[in-house]
């Protein structure tokens, strides 16, 4: 089981310093007073922070998402979750220069982490003052990478889309990597792999979950999953501490999505229960939309939430 | 209600049962066909290339060919597949992939999964799904998959050609499961039909449960579709064809007491007026979910034939 008392004081800190305030040279941050205001009341009723920042500036004219602006919106997204100013001073206080970082990223094509959202994530550990060296980007080979096998941090970043067993593809199933025997967490729709995230190899390592929202796909078709038609432009980023409370709302979106395109109730099948598993069984994090604070920045139409 | 030719259906089960004695038999049959398939097609077409490396798969090693999705096709009862890419100077890819389903109807089943519309991309008498440069459609017992992403008006063209190459070498029947048959015609949506032998899709088009209420097994088979209805939101009709009655008898009981609030009934309503039926005839199990009356529950469950 995870250490409990240990996350929820991780938690707590990143409530405590919540004490948000407007950040002048960012577009994105002008005319959020309110927001701001909300974040602050709402964390003193210890809330779980979710950022959902949008762009739609983000994605250039190839679809590409343009790393100058994904820079940009994690580190409003990092000042929002951490209550500093600065965004770099907000990075500072989720890694520190000695930590040893893997960042867990999700290579499906065509729809991947992406190398803009990587590379960004790689550039500000090392604005936090982590060495190169110590930095690791990888998907499948977590086990044997030897920055993940020593890493005392990790930053988890991956795309949510539908998908064809576990309802959809999350910041969650992104750990099944960490296990060397996926294929016996996909009964029930992969409803165990809350626990996971409870074995040693990544328990009280992750400091930060990006869901990465540029052109979430809604509905499966075919063999690779990859369907075009059911791709949607949301220009989104959604950051937080706490994984399953990012998939909560990530979840929300793409189900939002699915309605709208379909034109009806069209829940997903299967049920991404395995986030709700995460929370009841193995208290992961919470997937409960009344416990979590969702501070919105940027583009709001159709923001499915 | 209906008049099944359970006898045909029995004789057809246990020759296939035969044929799965001889497993390795089989798979090696499989896969020579598979081959056969892939060698029938043109070494270039266009601009592209066949590639000299196909790679074939089976139902162990499925998942390192699609990650994450495997499962969904095991459920179909997925023997083989064979993937064959073209490639062009640039590097880009055209995706071919075959699948032996083993019989005609788990490869109906597959393609009916997620397809959202019908056309005749390939040809009169194949039922296809063509968008954004994803195809798919089904013949005989192969399900077939070619992505050409992104999609061009030459890609197009390309994949219709390849496709219509492919389905000509099948020359096994495309025959459809007997029960789908069973669907009442009047206001059908042709294109929501689904086809499966596993509890996981029971949750495609109205959320029951994640859990398998209605032991639904490798040995039941069901088929569901929506229909259009006076009001915005389509009925859903479900017929299960349990192995047994006494089977079809427990789900019926199962049923009602989880989501017809226990009533003896065979017809109840919710509190927003929309209907549910659940009606039994032998080991056959006729579900309605919300129909807008009473009258309409009732239509389609005496449609079933």
């Amino acid at each position: 089981m995870q250490d409990e008392t240990k996350w929820k004081l991780t938690r707590r800190q990143f409530i405590k310093q919540a004490s948000v305030a407007t950040i002048g040279s960012s577009f994105l941050l002008s005319g959020n007073d309110v927001v701001f205001a909300e974040t602050e009341m709402n964390s003193k009723r210890t809330l779980t922070d979710v950022v959902l920042v949008r762009n739609k500036e983000v994605l250039d004219k190839r679809g590409k998402p343009r790393h100058d602006i994904v820079l940009e919106m994690l580190d409003v997204a990092i000042s929002h979750l951490t209550g500093k100013k600065d965004a770099i001073e907000g990075w500072r206080t989720l890694i520190k220069p000695e930590d040893i970082v893997g960042i867990k990223t999700n290579v499906w094509s065509p729809i991947g982490t992406t190398k803009a959202v990587e590379q960004s994530l790689k550039a500000r550990m090392m604005s936090a003052g982590v060495s190169e060296r110590n930095i690791s980007i990888s998907d499948r080979n977590v086990l044997y990478d030897p920055v993940f096998k020593k890493a005392t941090a990790l930053i988890n970043a991956r795309p949510m889309r539908s998908h064809h067993w576990s309802g959809v593809g999350s910041l969650l199933k992104n750990y099944i990597m960490f296990v060397p025997d996926p294929y016996n967490y996909h009964e029930d729709s992969c409803a165990r792999l809350g626990e996971i995230w409870t074995y040693p190899i990544v328990r009280d390592k992750t400091r930060l979950n990006v869901l990465v929202m540029f052109t979430p796909q809604f509905h499966n078709v075919g063999p690779h999953g990859f369907s075009p038609k059911h791709v949607w432009k949301y220009y989104g980023l959604i950051a937080g501490i706490d994984p399953v409370a990012v998939d909560t709302i990530g979840v929300k979106i793409i189900q939002g999505i699915r309605n709208e395109y379909f034109g009806e109730q069209r829940p997903l099948a299967p049920s991404p229960h395995h986030i709700e598993m995460a929370d009841i069984k193995y208290r992961i994090g919470t997937a409960d939309l009344n416990k979590i604070n969702l501070i919105k920045i940027g583009y709001e139409e159709g923001s499915f939430c | 209600m209906r008049s099944r030719e359970k006898t045909l259906n029995l004789i057809i089960l246990s020759v296939m049962l035969a044929a799965l004695t001889g497993k390795l038999a089989m798979g090696n049959d499989s896969t020579s066909r598979l081959e056969s398939l892939v060698h029938g097609l043109p070494e270039t077409i266009e601009e592209w290339h066949k590639s000299p490396d196909f790679s074939v798969y089976d139902a162990d090693n499925l998942y390192i060919y699609i990650n994450g999705g495997a499962e969904l096709y095991i459920s179909y009862k997925f023997i083989n597949l064979i993937s064959q890419p073209y490639v062009n100077l640039e590097d880009d890819e055209i995706k071919i992939d075959i699948f032996d389903m083993g019989s005609p109807y788990n490869a109906y089943g597959i393609f009916s999964h997620s397809r959202e519309t019908i056309d005749d991309f390939v040809g009169s008498n194949i039922e296809s799904e063509y968008a954004g440069g994803l195809l798919t459609f089904w013949k005989g017992r192969y399900y077939v998959s070619i992505l050409a992403y992104p999609e061009t008006e030459s890609r197009k063209l390309t994949v219709q050609k390849l496709a219509r190459n492919i389905a000509e070498q099948i020359q096994e029947e495309s025959v459809k499961p007997p029960l789908v048959a069973l669907l009442p015609e009047e206001n059908l949506q042709p294109h929501s039909v689904r086809y499966f032998r596993h509890y996981t899709w029971m949750n495609m088009y109205h959320f029951f449960s994640n859990k398998n209420l209605l032991n639904i097994d490798h040995q039941t088979e069901v088929v569901m579709a929506k229909y259009t209805v006076d009001t915005g939101k389509p009925a859903v009709l479900i017929v299960l064809d349990y192995l047994d009655e006494a089977t079809a008898v427990a789900a019926q009981d199962t049923f009602k007491r989880n989501f017809m609030a226990g009533v003896q009934d065979e017809y109840t309503h919710d509190a927003d007026q929309l209907w549910t039926a659940c009606v039994r005839d032998k080991d056959l199990l006729v579900i309605v979910a919300d129909a807008p009356s009473l009258e309409t529950a009732q239509r389609l469950v005496q449609g079933v034939k």
